[in-house]
């Protein structure tokens, strides 16, 4: 469906031009509706599929019309070779914002767009030798001798560009939302923290997103060179900004087509209420109100079709999924501290997790287990020691470094993306099984729609695995507690672990669901997976755990297998000590 | 040089007083229903249009002028509330269509003051007079704008710390859904706050119109500012919005004796940005998630 | 689904249909369209179409053009944005199939309809913009009936330098292109004399701090170069309010009545100058003030006589080209004149650009504005 309305919108380019070769007007309102569809498109990437609102994308928009009209003014470039080079800059000023922003906060983003847009604005309204100030940098009618030669007309052949560069640029926004890439924006969205514990970048994912949205603006910037002829400061005013987020929002936001209708809206609404001048305005709010108040969900949700292809599961194979695991590494710490100002709240660990080890890490609340995770994990860095996977010290600050080693995470509380299905959020997660570029995203060869079909493989075997088969088309917001605890662990193995580390797997789950956990975790051991867990439910941990870790208090307390540890006196007292409940006691004896 | 200075810090603090009481009812939506209300400067100008009536057209004096633009405004917010706000607020997605509805909103006001009102500027006195120091000067209505700032200022504070709705607001401001576990009413707190913020920014457009003229795009004119100063302060945070816009005021003024007007806002808001690389949740906002 | 949409249509017709009854007129012979844009929900755009819809009435009144056919209009709003502009002119030139457009205040949005106008091969009369670019385009039927700041500046140099002779200079300007060729101007008039130059955004209505650095400069005489009355009106009474020891002069072609009104007492004193007062003398003028006042009730300034002369110039070339299509026809009849209009009489150079008597120069007295006698 995506695909034809982009070939749909292919072919307006060539017939609409022909069919309004007497019409400048309806062509001119044609093309400005394809230019501000394509700047809907572009402020939809950051506001609908990476979450961040945006109030200053006339930053983007203004400096590709700028950068086009400079180049063409000043350097003498012919328009349309400008209108290839106008994006880059506002890709560069989208990668600088997105590095800060994706750094410091989805806020700053609406933040450091606002104000660059407002900087931009006193820049282009003062600087006078360049921009020629509130004078307005004048540009000529791109006309191409070569195309009117056929018999066509100025506006025919800027609609048909027009649409071709919409058309292209929806097809590189359609084939990167179904690519790693694009779906690891949706898990960027929802948690930046499961991104990473997957192996996602979040940061490089981010600027990549709002770099390719500045870019989309600047062409929009561009293309609307030809039509307005002027650039004036306000190209990069406040309300163009809130232009390009109403579009996204009324179209719908995060659907592909939503942005062109919105566009669409915002271009023709108020020329078709031309006859009545006077109140067009006003009429034009009111409209907006009631579809506003009548499909809140944005005007893509009267045209169902348009909203997007759901991504269905393929078929599951028959038989049993194969899963297959990389040889582990051994996991090592030493000396690991770390302190929370004052609090010192692991102190001096070390431990080892061989390869092929099913490895339990208990101690009484507040005994450090979830920070030494996060230690060995790379989410926390250490304030001394070190942690080594297999001799690589694992970097601080990045834990998808850690992940990308093979060293998988999942989180106390459970994430996942609740609007996407199951099969989309385990499809997600295999991102991590070899990271693909943005380039490659783009043009699909054989060799990547072959990994396409491996990865949709690998997450159909590690839903089969955890036993979700039949939940595999519905959204993940809508499984019990219990099945959502085995989507997280299916999302954690889609993401090809060598070593996986689990955070209280077993909290809140009743009995059964406890022991399917366990034949999970040891199946997983006998496929060749090494697994680290920590855990309150004793009982299940030592019946489960080749070895078990004893901490309290921050500090290494026993190591060894169940009936050693149960014998430890110093591990009695611990239990016995604050922190202590009667569970622990019955599963200790 | 130092009576310069001192002339622009006072004039610096009224205009950075205006800028802190639209920002202040801005954020304090923002706060407690978490939506950007689009259609707040029409307020501001409402405000100031009620009170140009009031005195040319209904003959009223200048305090009872004041009075007549909280109502009308009121009234207005209340409507605004009903049709725009209050149902679509809970929706999927209700914070960005309110956006969209306040966007419309704003646009529906606008046209409706230019069809009864006019494109024309209008204009009434106010406090008339000054009071001088040497060469500084500082006229009465805006030692008005500064005390009656401050006052309302002061007034806030008080409601929002010492009083059970301004105890809920904050309640509601930290979470939503814990204030309505312990049973506070969301849905009035909620009204109660528009209504009371777009009332401040009516009062402020009743106060700052002697000064600065009506005009029907007032109200598009100062949306802006309110906003970046929103944003900057801490979206959500009274403190920060009073703080920032009144540092805002005070640094152009000042800024204004060394450098063209715009070219300091220029370099004040990218030196903000740079600040805010270091406090990323705005300079007095508190750390959510 | 269906059914809402039905609603919102239903709705959208309602509020059309009702919009629209009062357009419907019927007329005898076919009226010839003229085109007017500008930003029609601002005061100088209002004012312009005051004076063009005036000017239609009366040709009306007085049996049409070309035997007879009465002038319509068909009034469009620009907002100040060229791609509204450019929009508005295609309509006019391909859906209302209009040969003739008027009108404008922003002279970018003029620029950007210049291109649309010559690709369809019409005629533009722009009225208030005063970019010199605007009659530099090269296209042989676009016409300017404002003055340019250039010209201005020609006559009203010399009242400076000659009558008011100021010894420093400060210039507070708006940040357009009127605003920045003013500064220019008056530096190069002026050289080190001009002390201070500033420039104020469109959405300034605070004035204190660069009135306060104007005092500060040591200045004499202080020029403002802005076209918004508010603006000008604020900048006067900041003037007034810290005590501005020298003179006030307001940049030729924008003072008018009603910021006068604004500034109130803060005005007196201030000079100015312009194409057009309504106390002129003439019959034509008489007449057109006469009939303004009875339609509006106030008096036509600058921008009301712009918008007037507009239509009246399109409608009496097209009687004298003897057509209402043949475009190159009725812009040779523009050009050859002289036109007599209420401010006098009105001659085209070559590039399209009106020129008429001799700046008047003025002066603010008891909230008036006065012609001053040499």
């Amino acid at each position: 469906m995506m695909r034809s309305g982009i070939a749909l919108i292919l072919a307006a380019a060539v017939v609409l031009p022909l069919a309004l070769s007497g019409n400048a007007y309806y062509s001119g309102l044609a093309a400005y509706a394809a230019i501000l569809g394509l700047f809907g498109l572009s402020v939809n990437l950051t506001v609908g599929y990476l979450g961040y609102i945006s109030f200053g994308h006339a930053a983007f928009y203004g400096l590709g019309a700028y950068a086009a009209g400079l180049l063409v003014t000043k350097r003498g470039f012919n328009f349309w070779l400008a209108l290839l080079l106008a994006p880059l800059p506002a890709a560069a000023l989208g990668a600088l914002v997105g590095f800060a922003s994706a750094r410091v906060g989805g806020a700053y983003f609406a933040i450091a767009t606002l104000t660059t847009a407002e900087i931009l604005r006193l820049v282009a309204a003062n600087w006078m030798d360049m921009t020629r100030g509130p004078l307005g940098l004048l540009v000529q009618r791109p006309r191409v001798a070569a195309i009117e030669s056929f018999g066509l007309v100025f506006h025919q052949y800027y609609l048909a560009i027009c649409l071709l560069v919409l058309a292209l640029s929806l097809e590189i926004v359609r084939r990167l939302i179904k690519s790693p890439v694009g779906r690891s924006w949706a898990t960027i969205r929802e948690s930046s923290a499961l991104a990473e514990s997957l192996g996602m970048p979040a940061v490089r994912q981010r600027v990549v997103n709002i770099a390719l949205s500045g870019a989309l603006a600047g062409l929009a910037g561009a293309l609307f060179v030809p039509r307005t002829l002027v650039l004036t400061p306000e190209l990069f005013s406040p309300t163009l900004s809130a232009t390009g987020l109403l579009i996204a929002i009324l179209g719908g936001k995060a659907t592909l087509f939503g942005p062109l209708l919105g566009g669409l809206t915002f271009a023709l609404l108020p020329e078709v209420l031309r006859f009545i001048d006077e109140y067009r305005i006003a009429i034009f709010a009111l409209v907006l109100l009631l579809v506003v108040r009548l499909q809140p969900s944005g005007l893509v949700a009267f045209i169902p079709r348009l909203r997007g292809d759901v991504v269905k599961a393929p078929a599951f194979p028959a038989g049993d999924p194969a899963l297959q695991f990389r040889p582990a590494e051994t996991l090592s710490a030493t000396g690991l501290t770390r302190r929370f100002g004052g609090l010192t709240a692991v102190e001096d660990i070390s431990l080892a997790i061989a390869p092929r080890e099913l490895v339990g890490i208990i101690g009484p609340n507040g005994a450090g287990k979830t920070t030494c995770l996060s230690l060995l994990s790379g989410f926390l860095s250490p304030s001394e020691g070190a942690v080594t996977f297999g001799g690589v010290t694992i970097s601080d600050g990045a834990p998808h470094a850690a992940a990308r080693s093979g060293l998988i995470r999942t989180f106390q509380q459970t994430a996942v993306t609740p609007r996407n299905s199951v099969y989309e959020n385990v499809l997600a997660a295999t991102y991590n099984r070899q990271p693909e570029h943005v380039w490659a995203c783009l043009i699909q060869n054989a060799a990547y729609r072959k990994r396409e079909a491996q990865r949709a493989a690998q997450a159909m075997a590690c839903i089969a695995l955890v036993g979700l088969r039949h939940r595999a088309d519905d959204l993940a917001g809508s499984l019990p507690y219990g099945e959502l605890k085995m989507l997280s662990i299916a999302a954690a193995l889609a993401a090809n672990p060598r070593l996986l580390l689990l955070d209280e797997p077993a909290a809140g789950l009743n009995h059964t669901e406890a022991n399917q956990l366990s034949v999970l975790l040891r199946k997983l051991r006998d496929l060749g997976l090494t697994v680290g867990v920590i855990d309150h439910n004793l009982r299940m941990m030592m019946a489960l755990c080749d070895r078990i870790i004893v901490l309290d208090r921050g500090r290494l307390l026993a190591s060894g297998s169940a009936a050693e540890v149960r014998a430890n006196p110093a591990v009695i007292k611990a239990y016995l000590g604050p922190g202590w409940n009667k569970g622990d006691a019955h599963a200790l004896s | 040089m130092t009576e310069l200075i001192a002339q622009q810090l006072l004039n610096g603090l009224t205009q950075g007083m205006a800028y802190a009481l639209v920002a202040l009812g801005l954020t304090m939506i923002f706060g407690v229903l978490h939506v950007i209300n689009f259609a707040h400067g029409e307020f501001y100008m409402l405000g100031g249009l009620a009170a140009v009536l009031g005195v040319t057209t209904a003959g009223l004096p200048y305090a009872l002028a004041i009075a007549l633009a909280v109502v009308t405004v009121s009234i207005v917010a209340w409507l605004v509330d009903r049709i725009a706000v209050a149902p679509v607020l809970d929706t999927r997605d209700g914070p960005a269509t309110v956006l969209l509805t306040t966007f419309a909103v704003s646009l529906l006001i606008h046209q409706a003051v230019l069809q009864s009102w006019g494109p024309a500027p209008g204009r009434i006195d106010g406090l008339p007079g000054a009071i001088s120091f040497g060469s500084i000067v500082l006229g009465y209505q805006r030692l008005l704008v500064l005390v009656a700032g401050i006052a309302l200022l002061a007034g806030i504070e008080f409601v929002l710390r010492r009083m059970a709705i301004g105890r809920k607001v904050r309640a509601i401001a930290q979470s939503a859904y814990a204030a309505q576990v312990v049973g506070i009413d969301i849905i009035t707190v909620r009204r109660v706050t528009f209504i009371a913020a777009a009332a401040l920014a009516g009062l402020t457009g009743a106060l700052l119109v002697p000064v600065t003229l009506f005009s029907p795009a007032m109200g598009q004119h100062v949306i802006i500012n309110a906003f970046v100063i929103v944003v900057i302060g801490g979206m959500g945070s009274p403190i920060g919005a009073v703080v920032c816009g009144l540092l805002l005021g005070v640094l152009e003024a000042l800024a204004s004796t060394v450098v063209p007007q715009e070219i300091g806002t220029a370099i004040i808001y990218a030196l903000l940005l740079a600040a805010l690389l270091v406090r990323p949740q705005g300079l007095f906002g508190s750390v959510r998630t | 689904m269906f059914k809402t949409m039905r609603w919102v249509g239903l709705s959208v017709g309602l509020v059309v249909g009702v919009a629209g009854t009062g357009f419907a007129l019927a007329q005898s012979k076919t009226p010839i369209k003229i085109g007017v844009i500008g930003p029609t929900k601002t005061l100088v755009g209002k004012q312009g179409v005051q004076g063009a819809t005036l000017a239609a009435e009366m040709i009306n009144k007085t049996g049409g053009v070309l035997g007879g056919r009465p002038v319509e209009l068909i009034v469009y709003d620009t907002n100040f944005a060229p791609a509204d502009g450019v929009a508005v002119v295609q309509r006019l030139l391909t859906q209302d199939n209009v040969k003739i457009v008027t009108g404008e205040v922003s002279s970018s949005v003029s620029l950007a309809v210049i291109p649309v106008v010559q690709a369809e091969d019409a005629i533009y009369i722009a009225t208030v913009p005063k970019h010199p670019d605007v009659t530099n385009s090269g296209y042989d039927k676009v016409f300017r009936l404002n003055s340019t700041t250039a010209m201005d500046a020609t006559a009203f140099n010399q009242f400076l330098t000659g009558n008011v002779k100021p010894q420093k200079v400060a210039v507070l300007a708006e940040n357009s292109d009127f605003g920045r060729l003013t500064i220019d101007n008056l530096k190069q008039l002026f050289g080190p004399k001009l002390v201070f130059a500033e420039t104020y955004g469109m959405q300034q209505n605070d004035f204190n701090s660069m009135v306060t650095n104007t005092r500060a400069s040591g200045a004499d005489l202080v020029c403002i170069a802005g076209s918004n009355m508010e603006q000008y009106g604020n900048i006067l009474r900041a003037l007034s309010d810290l005590n501005f020891a020298g003179r006030r002069c307001v940049m030729p072609g924008i003072l008018n009545s009603e910021g006068i009104k604004i500034a109130g007492k803060s005005a007196d004193g201030a000079v100015s100058a312009d194409i057009y007062v309504p106390s002129l003398d003439g019959d034509m003028n008489r007449t057109f003030v006469q009939a303004f006042e009875a339609k509006y009730g106030n008096k036509p300034e600058k921008i009301e006589l712009l918008g007037f002369e507009s239509i009246w110039l399109a409608a009496k070339a097209m009687d004298m080209a003897g057509s209402a299509t043949d475009v190159a026809k009725i812009a040779a009849a523009i050009r050859q004149g002289p036109w007599e209009t209420p401010r006098g009489k009105l001659v085209f150079e070559a590039n399209g650009q009106a020129k008429s008597g001799d700046l008047i120069r003025l002066e603010v007295r008891n909230g008036s504005m006065e012609p001053i006698r040499n």
